[in-house]
């Protein structure tokens, strides 16, 4: 049973990476591709780093797996925000609202 | 070979399509594939610590889990300045 259990968290951390990666390249926007690199780095490192804590228990591969996926997941949504942050900057020059985008309200 | 290094492969190969974007679209996202690979190659790294039964390779994925964080930033800051 915990095998089993193992054997799908890990399976499903590596689908969800592969998926992403097909996403982001798929897309054609740099926009787009954010949300692909974004959710990479959140949910599958996690579901891997819980099948290795299955594995090994709460020693030193697990402990490490853990706190992989704690940093993954706190950072990836910073750079995320700082990467669409220079999308914008170098696409529209300011990341105040054009006076188009004040007209439609956004 | 086992699950994690099966798993170890199915991640190498998803490095593929980060590197088609990162070599033929525009710098940001170029910057956004390099960031997305970085992710990816920590988990790999992972799956090989298991797969191969050598923790020292769990502690190279900790410190790039890290590193590629202040590197990605390192980037960004720079780009923007040459807006």
């Amino acid at each position: 049973m915990r095998d089993a259990l193992t054997a799908a968290l890990a399976v499903a951390g590596t689908a969800g990476l592969v998926v992403c990666c097909v996403g982001f390249a798929r897309m054609r926007d740099v926009f787009d591709r954010v949300h692909y690199a974004n959710a990479a780095s959140t949910l599958p490192p996690v579901l891997f780093a819980a099948a290795v804590l299955l594995d090994s228990g709460w020693r030193s591969s697990g402990m490490t797996a853990l706190l992989v996926a704690f940093f993954t997941f706190m950072f990836g949504p910073m750079v995320a925000h700082a990467m669409a942050r220079l999308a914008r900057l170098r696409r529209i020059g300011t990341l105040e609202p054009t006076p188009d985008e004040r007209e439609r309200g956004r | 070979m086992n699950l994690w290094l099966w798993c170890a492969a199915a991640l190498m190969l998803a490095l593929v399509p980060c590197l088609l974007v990162a070599a033929r679209a525009a710098h940001e996202d170029a910057l956004l594939a390099l960031q997305l690979a970085s992710t990816v190659t920590t988990v790999a790294l992972l799956a090989l610590s298991q797969g191969l039964v050598r923790p020292v390779y769990g502690t190279l994925a900790l410190t790039l889990s890290i590193l590629s964080f202040v590197g990605s930033l390192t980037f960004i800051r720079f780009m923007e300045r040459h807006v």
